[in-house]
């Protein structure tokens, strides 16, 4: 009776063993577009900036003054993100702030009070102003943009969409602009 | 079994169909109002199949002019082991398929599995992927093949991302650098939920070992080494890979008129299989079945520039048992008739 016993208990020993494995698979698929992890650059011999996209945003044809457009997809249409790149400081943030809250029907604010509503972010291509621009009175355009202000250029990336559409797309934004670095 | 019924029922208004499935009918016992247990679905049919099974042995049974009533026995016993079979070995979950696009596999309604996906092979992408029975609170995977360590922080089922308002530490990696996830009320369906996990990462590097949080539908997926080999995650729906694949031709769809309803929607594909495609039409009450799946028209998803198939798939080795064991039955009860009727007919003479 005792040696049954044992011999059961040897079994399920084993039995429960082999469970592990079995909720552990692996296997190969032949390689698709691997473009949402690995970087794609842009630019030209002097300044290049490279990027990893969200795999769902399209690359399109945009303005010739935009280095790169994207339609970013949400569950109720698409949004609009360009990466813009010009020399020097371009204006400085506080015209560029203003010519966006324009975009979107709110009054322009003072260079104190953009610094309050900026938000100071870390990525690849380094130091970044963070800006959340909604119009709460009118929801069907916001915006999203990050400036980065480097040695001798800023680049610019806006995301423009309705404010439900921002909402879904904004870690999307903001891990895109951390992924943006220098390529050359 | 009618309490049961009730009470299923009843809970499906609060609580989702799903739930109420799994909280009433898959299960071996339920508590009413937290105190009282009742068997569950699984546990009645059990002590039905095994009271039925019991009166087999009944010696008075077997015998020549209870032909009929063995024969109806064994079509019910049947019937409750494809019951069985049907609980234990089915599956459901849908396969989404753009127009022009070829999709092989289904993705399960509700269970999780975690995907590595080593993107550093020249042709092709290596999956290595852990089922959700691993994925549990706590747990710890040493997955020698890769060399790592995973330790499961938390497994939510349904996630709410917020940004974060302080710097994080920086045992954070990744998207875990800029947002957090947060546990949500899980919604009625449990299909709407957006399940998400948090792990731990040991045995990559000294700067990139740390936590990771993952989510269904992450768009940007965090990337790491692992000996020198460029990988990323993916939380998703366990997908099982069919020996076929699905190419959608054309999607279409009919609305009633001056409404957003849709009226009838068709689903024309290729099935393609051994590089060989038959051309095939499913629509609303005529499935696809092949290789003990079926493909039902579902729904859509209407897209920029094409529309998008949603077919709910079933695999049910089961699908046959209550066709088999009804004929089994029917017979069992005519042949049942036919034996009494002479006894019948000799009692009202």
């Amino acid at each position: 009776m005792f040696k049954n016993i044992v011999f059961i208990l040897f079994l399920s020993f084993i039995f429960i063993s082999c469970e592990k494995n079995k909720y552990v698979r692996t296997y190969r698929l032949p390689k698709k577009s691997m473009k949402s992890v690995q970087p794609e650059v842009q630019g030209n011999s002097e300044f290049s900036i490279s990027w990893k996209k969200p795999r769902d945003w399209i690359e399109v044809e945009g303005h010739s003054m935009r280095l790169a457009s994207f339609n970013a997809p949400h569950s109720k249409g698409i949004g609009d993100v360009s990466i813009t790149t010009f020399g020097g400081s371009s204006g400085g943030i506080g015209p560029n702030v203003n010519r966006w809250l324009g975009q979107i029907g709110l009054e322009a604010m003072s260079d104190s009070d953009i610094s309050s509503i900026s938000i100071q972010k870390v990525g690849l291509l380094g130091k970044y102003s963070y800006f959340r621009l909604i119009n709460n009175a009118d929801e069907t355009t916001a915006i999203l943009a990050s400036i980065f202000q480097l040695e001798s250029r800023t680049v610019f990336v806006k995301l423009s969409s309705t404010l439900m559409g921002l909402k879904e797309i904004e870690s999307d934004f903001i891990l895109f602009c951390n992924s943006i670095r220098q390529a050359n | 079994m009618i309490i049961l019924v009730f009470f299923g029922t009843i809970a499906q208004k609060d609580i989702g169909l799903y739930e109420s499935q799994m909280r009433y009918f898959s299960s071996y016992y339920f508590f009413i109002g937290g105190l009282i247990p009742l068997p569950g679905g699984r546990l009645i049919l059990l002590i039905m199949t095994i009271n039925l099974a019991a009166s087999l042995f009944n010696k008075n049974l077997w015998k020549i002019k209870k032909t009929g009533i063995i024969i109806v026995h064994l079509g019910g016993l049947l019937l409750l082991l494809g019951g069985g079979v049907t609980a234990m070995f089915s599956s459901e979950g849908n396969m989404v398929i753009a127009e022009g696009e070829t999709s092989n596999h289904v993705d399960d309604y509700f269970d999780m599995e975690l995907a590595f996906v080593n993107t550093s092979r020249n042709d092709s992408l290596e999956y290595t992927v852990f089922d959700s029975p691993l994925l549990k609170d706590g747990n710890s995977i040493e997955y020698e093949n890769l060399g790592i360590q995973i330790d499961i922080i938390s497994h939510i089922e349904n996630v709410r991302i917020e940004s974060r308002i302080s710097p994080a530490e920086s045992i954070y990696k990744g998207f875990l650098k800029e947002f957090v996830l947060l546990p949500k009320n899980p919604e009625k369906e449990a299909t709407q939920n957006r399940p998400g996990i948090v792990i731990k990462l040991s045995g990559l590097s000294s700067e990139e070992d740390g936590v990771y949080g993952i989510f269904l539908g992450q768009r940007t997926p965090d990337t790491f080494k692992i000996n020198e080999n460029l990988f990323f995650t993916e939380f998703r729906r366990k997908r099982t890979y069919l020996p076929f694949s699905i190419n959608l031709l054309d999607f279409e769809k009919v609305m009633h008129p001056g409404t957003n309803v849709a009226k009838s929607y068709s689903s024309e594909v290729n099935l393609v299989e051994n590089s060989i495609p038959r051309r095939i039409l499913i629509q609303m009450n005529e499935p696809l079945r092949y290789q003990n799946y079926t493909f039902y028209q579902a729904s859509f998803i209407d897209g920029l520039d094409k529309e998008t198939t949603v077919l709910a798939t079933v695999k049910n080795y089961g699908r046959l048992f209550p066709y088999v064991s009804s004929i089994i039955m029917s017979i069992g009860l005519l042949i049942h008739l036919l034996m009494s009727l002479p006894a019948m007919l000799k009692k009202r003479k």
